[in-house]
């Protein structure tokens, strides 16, 4: 087990350090000079110029700003962007915002797409079911922004039942409707894939032994479809939380949260080199993470692809 | 867009049973009510992105400031917009960049996904490492941010810069899934068989592995289509994607979520992108149940 761990992780830095590398290259190639556009149509004096060049590197080699970035990273010693803000601080902001909304929005996806998909799968064919197949293929099928749009203006705008944007309405109610959003179109995913691992599952021939010997429906379902029909779950859900990452960013830009996705976006607008990669390493080792956590998940639930 | 590709890809991939023919495939679905009206609406898209002059005679970029967010009247059922120009014309001409982001991005996607799965099926060892290690690079940073990061370094983007940036970090997730349907028929008698007369490897790729290999990626593609609709909105939505003057639905959500008083600007495009896709997902899900093999008889 801990062998296990040990190799994924050691096989993941490589494989970061590419993405990293090709993130700040790509920070790098674009365009104008940040601090210049930060300081718009003021004259920007040389000697502060230089001073501020100097302070983030800008005039050093490409490769020697990566490694310095890297070290400014794994030494945990973040600095400061490009307007002066502490980035250090700035996360301590951030990141719960984005840990509220990706928490709200994620219980709330899978308590509905595995209560649905559970129940559609083993009624297959029932009027849950119908309705279910139907409802799930029309949330997938709207596109994301239409949803939170509408769902903005419905409930925010209209109705002014909860906040329209921003947080200063505090959690939960801010992160309410942002979290509904996230939550409904990830539910209807889960609960399709949910029913038809179901549905699969209910016809393998040791549940019609279970049902020949004389168990409950109840039994079947919990004691012997779930667990075989686990698997793809699983994986589904670690790649929902992998990626909620990207979901928040745009959840938080329409509905101007200040998270994490709200932070990587303006950095990139900025060309803050060492922001993007910061962030983007914390996403990778995020998304390393939790594909680590579903593999031994996996070994958990299903003995057969038990990882020694 | 990847999720719902994953989930209906994840339903679909029982599919090396036993294909149907063309004509069979064509007959079951046009055997389908929903089948045969979400082809027309699609088709109606085709022709407002073609030739949209055939919708409207008005010019979109012809403007009147003094009706600027005015509701509808006659001759102009849509309202006008911000700077006073027909909204009707402006939503008719926005199906071009939507239609041709998503369908030359799935052909183009279907197309690489295609060929490099079966590189990396039939060619275990350097090839198939080279890869599929690219794609766990691509696969490791959210596609999102991956596509803002690198349309963020482009200064001047065209359509096609879109669509190339979309099929250059897209394709890692339709390549693994015709990779595995590659393994499971690389072996097969018939692949043994062609091997064994000495037929060249591309050939046996093109004429045995790619046609019992390919309905899991053409499904999967099929129904991620509408996603890719969606997804051009949301870059353009967020500052990365066409930039003005191109007139595109996801520019129109931009102007309308800053005027939440004139509702009318957001609910037309808003309908017009969504049928778009529930047709583009319609087919997508009557196709993959024609393919599936548990319905034949």
């Amino acid at each position: 087990m801990t062998g296990f761990v040990l190799r994924r992780v050691l096989a993941a830095v490589p494989i970061g350090l590419i993405v990293t590398l090709g993130v700040f290259a790509l920070v790098f190639a674009m365009p104008g000079d940040p601090l210049r556009e930060l300081a718009g149509d003021k004259p920007i004096p040389a000697a502060v110029l230089a001073a501020k060049r100097a302070q983030f590197h800008l005039d050093d080699p490409f490769i020697v700003q990566y490694l310095l970035s890297m070290k400014d990273i794994l030494t945990g010693n973040f600095g400061t962007t490009f307007a002066g803000a502490d980035i250090a601080a700035q996360l301590q902001l951030r990141i719960p915002v984005t840990l509220k909304l990706a928490t709200m929005g994620l219980v709330i996806q899978w308590i509905a797409g595995l209560l649905f998909g559970l129940y559609a799968g083993f009624k297959r064919n029932g009027v849950v079911d119908r309705v279910l197949l139907l409802a799930t293929l029309f949330i997938l099928a709207v596109p994301l922004l239409v949803v939170y749009f509408a769902a903005q203006y419905v409930f925010g705008v209209e109705l002014k039942w909860l906040p329209v944007s921003g947080i200063a309405h505090g959690y939960p109610l801010s992160y309410l409707l942002p979290a509904v959003c996230i939550g409904l179109t990830g539910f209807a995913g889960l609960a399709r894939l949910t029913r038809t691992s179901i549905v699969e599952t209910a016809n393998a021939d040791f549940v019609k032994t279970a049902r020949a010997k004389g168990l409950g429906e109840q039994r079947i379902l919990w004691g012997h479809v779930l667990p075989n029909a686990l698997l793809p779950m699983v994986t589904y859900m670690g790649v929902e939380v992998g990626g909620i990452f990207a979901g928040a960013l745009l959840a938080e830009s329409i509905f101007n949260l200040p998270g994490l996705g709200q932070f990587m976006f303006q950095a990139i607008k900025l060309k803050e080199g060492g922001v993007v990669v910061l962030l983007s390493t914390l996403a990778f080792v995020m998304f390393i993470a939790i594909n680590l956590l579903v593999d031994i998940v996996y070994g958990a639930i299903d003995p057969r692809v038990r990882n020694v | 867009m990847s999720e719902t590709q994953q989930v209906f890809g994840a339903e679909a991939q029982d599919l090396t049973a036993r294909t149907l023919s063309n004509t069979e495939l064509l007959r079951a679905l046009l055997r389908k009510p929903q089948f045969v009206v979400c082809v027309l609406l699609v088709f109606a898209f085709f022709l407002m992105a073609a030739v949209p002059r055939i919708f409207t005679s008005v010019d979109p970029r012809y403007c009147e400031l003094g009706k600027s967010q005015h509701g509808r009247e006659p001759g102009h059922p849509f309202g006008f917009d911000i700077q006073g120009c027909d909204y009707f014309a402006n939503v008719i001409y926005g199906a071009r960049p939507s239609v041709l982001v998503s369908v030359v991005a799935s052909l183009g996607g279907f197309a690489i996904a295609a060929i490099l799965g079966l590189l990396a099926g039939y060619f275990p060892g350097f090839v198939d490492n080279l890869i599929s290690r690219t794609a766990d690079v691509l696969f490791s940073l959210p596609g999102l941010i991956a596509l803002i990061v690198v349309l963020n370094s482009v200064p001047n983007r065209s359509i096609w810069i879109i669509v190339g940036v979309i099929l250059l970090t897209s394709w890692p997730l339709g390549m693994r899934l015709m990779r595995s349907t590659v393994f499971s028929v690389r072996n097969r008698e018939f692949v043994l068989a062609a091997r064994s007369i000495g037929v060249p490897p591309l050939r046996i790729l093109r004429k045995h592995v790619f046609p019992n290999a390919m309905a899991p990626l053409l499904a999967t593609t099929t129904l991620g289509v509408g996603g890719l609709v969606g997804l051009e909105a949301i870059l353009t939505f967020l500052g990365v994607g066409l930039q003005p003057p191109s007139i595109s639905w996801g520019s129109q959500f931009g102007v309308a979520a800053s005027f939440r008083n004139t509702p009318h600007l957001f609910i037309w495009p808003a309908l017009f992108i969504s049928t778009m896709t529930i047709s583009f997902m319609i087919i997508g899900d009557s196709i993959r149940d024609a393919l599936d093999p548990k319905l034949l008889k």
